[in-house]
């Protein structure tokens, strides 16, 4: 279960370049399961930590109006093992190529809704 | 499936109902689409109460809780550690009502009618509905383990829902003279929590080391292994090293018998006594789910994986602890996350269309020590024997991380409180 958890946080506390890490975690990331379910659903298992619409009220990072490109490369990047972290690595291993798209895309236009009558405060 | 019923009040019926009713009163006036009761307001009922709103206000939701307050599991046990006062896991729910339209009705629900699709609340009120959701967690079985009734917790505390038992243990763990030894018997899966009844021995070591430092922990566990098992024995011997206990009764074994007036705990492998003893029961579906004949043999509810409504009685959605939902584990955070499919897949079929997909997560932090915290995650899909991790996703927090790791973590735990109860209760 942390085949990769021990090796990518020792590359970040060493200062390590990416290389090692992404040896530690050799990964194909998964097939989108049919259906992709709809993005507002995807998007607001986001919520519970980064807060309502991705608008975060703690030390965890805003996703919402951050642009598309950063969202997808960093979901990539965590989910890869290029990029270090606590949580989001293994995280990240559980979205398909398809659903970070759709994911970056939708946090990027400011994390709408998108539903009739939807409403915030 | 769309029920344009206005006549809320009068089938409700009496001066009692409609006096609980004021907040409702102006969102009857208004046409809706379809009527939706939760029945409880934890973190699973009221983040489907919400995001139900959230999705479609046209869509009126009734939320059926029995207590005026609601006091939340997680951080309980840093109640019991000293690190938060009992105020600080209050919850203010008056939010869904503000924000969001959610009536609020403060009540016991009794009965389902699934054939008239009505729920009977104490009072003699009676709601009917389009849609139900049933969230009311678990029911901590006190008529299951010998010895263990009510009276025996009030000696020997379960402490497994937040509230006056955990202001006893809490009262107990002070009382207790240092170099005494606290006694936990844990619980055998599935319960509430995983890593629930560890992350309480961490807690009430770390209120030992300050208070009581040559007291003992000793845990006797049904179970050949637990929740985070690996971070939390390195938490444990980073910074409590020699005080914690784990004892795992051989294969076959369970806790038997709880005598609480010699606080004694009797398994097939022997007995414990402690000079405060913790023991976590057995625990099914709430009994409002059983009643209502959702669950199955193994006390709790099965569910369609697409949209959580209860396999065994349509039109009814089991969210939570209550639920059979796969790998997922019976959480705050898995309960918010099931609660969001499951409003999406109610308001799709009231305005009758397909159901929208189905994501889960869960995420929950422990903490070891006031700077000590650890982590499991999980990503979740539909599968063909139910909700399923998506593979190689989730896990735990790595071994051997540094103690910036670990802090960074405690602080996120913190984090993850603050943000839950925002995006689950304002």
């Amino acid at each position: 279960m942390t085949r990769y958890g021990p090796l990518v946080v020792a590359a970040a506390l060493l200062g390590a370049p990416a290389a090692i890490a992404q040896q530690a975690a050799p990964y194909a990331p998964p097939a989108a399961p049919a259906p992709m379910p709809a993005i507002a659903t995807l998007a607001a298992q986001c919520f519970l930590c980064h807060g309502t619409d991705g608008k975060s009220e703690t030390n965890v990072v805003t996703l919402a109006g951050l642009p598309r490109d950063f969202i997808a490369k960093s979901m990539k990047d965590f989910r890869g093992g290029q990029k270090t972290g606590t949580i989001m690595p293994r995280i990240s291993k559980g979205y398909s190529d398809a659903e970070i798209d759709a994911l970056a895309a939708y946090f990027s236009s400011g994390g709408a809704t998108g539903a009739s009558g939807g409403k915030t405060w | 499936m769309v029920n344009n019923r206005r006549a809320f009040l009068k089938l409700a019926g009496g001066g009692a109902a409609a006096a609980s009713l004021p907040l409702g009163a102006c969102a009857l006036l208004e046409p809706t689409k379809g009527k939706v009761v939760v029945i409880g307001g934890g973190f699973g009922g009221a983040t489907a109460a919400k995001y139900i709103r959230r999705a479609d206000s046209g869509v009126q939701v009734t939320l059926v809780d029995r207590d005026a307050e609601y006091l939340t599991c997680p951080f309980s046990n840093l109640v019991l550690g000293g690190l938060k006062r009992m105020e600080d896991i209050r919850v203010d729910r008056s939010g869904l009502a503000r924000n969001h339209g959610i009536t609020m009705i403060r009540d016991e629900a009794v009965a389902i009618d699934p054939a008239k699709r009505e729920v009977r609340l104490a009072s003699g009120a009676v709601l009917p509905y389009d849609r139900l959701v049933v969230a009311p967690g678990i029911e901590v079985r006190l008529d299951r383990v010998k010895g263990y009734d009510a009276a025996a917790a009030e000696l020997v505390p379960h402490a497994w829902k937040a509230g006056p038992q955990t202001t006893l243990l809490r009262r107990q763990l002070e009382a207790m003279p240092d170099g005494g030894v606290f006694l936990m018997g844990a619980p055998q899966n599935p319960y509430r929590c995983p890593p629930g009844p560890y992350e309480r021995v961490s807690m009430i070591a770390h209120y030992f080391k300050q208070a009581k430092p040559r007291a003992k922990i000793l845990i006797v566990d049904p179970k050949p292994s637990f929740s985070k098992q690996g971070a939390f024995q390195e938490g444990w011997q980073a910074l409590y090293a020699g005080m914690i206990e784990w004892q795992s009764l051989p294969p076959g074994n369970a806790i038997n018998e709880i005598v609480a007036r010699e606080k004694r705990i009797v398994t097939g492998f022997g007995d414990w006594k402690g000079d405060v003893v913790n023991f976590i029961p057995p625990q099914t579906a709430g009994k409002i789910a059983l009643d209502a004949g959702l669950a199955n043999q193994t006390g709790f509810c099965p569910v369609d994986p697409q949209t959580m409504e209860s396999t065994q009685v349509k039109g009814i959605h089991v969210i939570g602890d209550s639920s059979i939902a796969g790998t997922m584990p019976k959480s705050g955070s898995a309960a918010s996350s099931q609660a969001k499919t499951a409003a999406a897949a109610i308001v799709a079929a009231i305005n009758g269309q397909p159901p929208a997909g189905a994501a889960y997560t869960n995420t929950c932090y422990s903490l070891v020590g006031p700077n000590y915290g650890i982590s499991v995650t999980g990503v979740y899909r539909p599968g063909p024997q139910g909700i399923a991790d998506v593979p190689g996703s989730g896990g735990v927090s790595p071994l051997r991380a540094a103690a910036e790791v670990r802090r960074s973590e405690a602080d996120l735990t913190h984090d993850w409180y603050k943000s839950i109860i925002r995006d689950s209760f304002a």
